[in-house]
């Protein structure tokens, strides 16, 4: 189980890269990053809203009311073709990342 | 899932209710209960699952930054948080009890000395003495006030500073067990105070009618001071015993593992809280009736059997007969 604070600053791109395939509320985001790492990184509901809120300031995803899931209106995300550009320096940024550090810890 | 609803309730008690909070509030509601549905397809117990969601939430802190709130500004009166941090540990909790059990002591011996410092001028009472008893009365009333004064100003910030505030599992364990150690020391001593309350009344009577083996002032002067050994017992187990038992029962902090009375921690709160409030009424409806009694047996008696001398006491065997009643209303409700 991977701790929120590794994954600091990447959670962002997590939740972009997810939006990035279709539109999508909190829940179903939350779900599908637990999926993907089989359960090895679950992102906290504040965390997860933490990003949301940091992505609608940048311009990167846009909010709008989504249908009505289990009784519940949601909130749902979009990417902005601005979010795609990020998330597209995120990206070539990761590979740096991992790179420089693989020099060093493998 | 009304738990759910409660524990964010708490969570967001502090924050300001405003459009962008109470979005957030929504939002997130909708995300646990959608977390605790699918946790509970997947054949997760119900308190399994609550003990998930919530582990899942994360932190208030970084909630109150996220929705521009600066994090000093709220701590003042800031709820009990999920942070395992300000949580009340099993080290604190027996910290405060040691203080409580210092603060017990202190009032019951103020108590103890306001009924000797009485004691003394009934004593000597028309003697050549008489000077000094009022003397020391006074003497002893300072003290005593000193006392109360000194407990009152040391206890207080130590209560205050744990108000409000949860438990870590351990601490909640350790005041449970503390508890059920405590209870039969606290009937015991309860049980034993009020015999000597009671036996305090024998020297007056007996002074009545053997006054050339005991005086009056003799009789009086005994039965203030056993009198006071009885409620010296009585307050000292009962502040303790109600320090430790609020502890057994307030709310804890979801640890490693979820513990299985979770679930019903808000159902359950709320029916205790329906049984503290029925109690309340029982014991206040009580009250106005008793009292009346015992003032007009009091004059019945008293003037039957002109027993103006000591029928004065059933106002004291009164209170402690109240005390036993009112205990047995409240336990009564709580079994209920």
């Amino acid at each position: 189980m991977i701790s929120s604070d590794a994954m600091r600053g990447y959670n962002d791109a997590l939740v972009l890269a997810i939006l990035q395939q279709g539109d999508s509320y909190g829940y179903k985001i939350g779900k599908e990053i637990r999926k993907r790492t089989h359960d090895q990184y679950m992102i906290r509901e504040t965390t997860l809203y933490a990003a949301f809120n940091r992505l609608s300031k940048n311009g990167y995803i846009d909010a709008y009311p989504g249908d009505v899931t289990n009784g519940k209106p949601r909130t749902y995300y979009r990417i902005t073709p601005r979010g795609r550009a990020f998330l597209a320096v995120k990206a070539e940024e990761w590979h740096q990342v991992k790179h420089v550090v693989d020099l060093f810890l493998n | 899932m009304d738990t759910i609803t409660a524990y964010l309730d708490s969570l967001f008690a502090s924050f300001p209710d405003n459009p962008k909070t109470r979005q957030a509030k929504t939002d997130m509601l909708a995300n646990m209960r959608d977390y605790y549905r699918d946790l509970l397809h997947e054949g997760k117990s119900e308190e399994s699952a609550i003990g998930a969601v919530m582990r899942a939430f994360g932190s208030v802190d970084e909630l109150r930054e996220d929705l521009g709130l600066s994090p000093q500004s709220d701590q003042a009166h800031a709820h009990p948080t999920s942070d395992v941090e300000n949580a009340i540990s099993a080290t604190e909790l027996s910290h405060f009890w040691h203080n409580t059990d210092q603060f017990a002591t202190q009032i019951a011996l103020g108590v103890l000395l306001c009924c000797i410092s009485v004691a003394l001028p009934a004593y000597t009472d028309e003697s050549r003495f008489q000077v000094f008893g009022i003397i020391g009365m006074f003497l002893l009333d300072a003290i005593a006030v000193g006392l109360f004064i000194w407990a009152g100003t040391m206890f207080s910030p130590q209560k205050k500073a744990l108000n409000g505030r949860p438990l870590t599992e351990n601490a909640k364990q350790l005041a449970q067990q503390e508890t059920d150690t405590y209870r039969r020391q606290f009937s015991t001593g309860l049980v034993i105070g009020i015999m000597i309350c009671i036996v305090a009344v024998l020297p007056p009577i007996l002074s009545s009618y053997l006054s050339h083996f005991i005086t009056d002032d003799a009789g009086g002067a005994l039965f203030l001071i056993i009198a006071g050994l009885g409620t010296y017992l009585i307050l000292y187990v009962s502040i303790n015993y109600s320090q430790i038992k609020r502890y057994a029962y307030a709310t804890a902090v979801p640890g490693a593992e979820p513990q299985p009375h979770h679930a019903n921690h808000g159902n359950w709160q709320a029916s205790q809280h329906k049984h503290n409030q029925r109690a309340r009424k029982e014991i206040a409806l009580f009250r106005q009736v008793y009292w009346l009694l015992v003032l007009v047996t009091y004059f019945l008696v008293s003037f039957l059997f002109d027993t103006w001398d000591y029928s004065w006491l059933i106002f004291v065997i009164g209170g402690a007969c109240q005390n036993i009643i009112i205990s047995l209303i409240a336990r009564r409700n709580e079994s209920l």
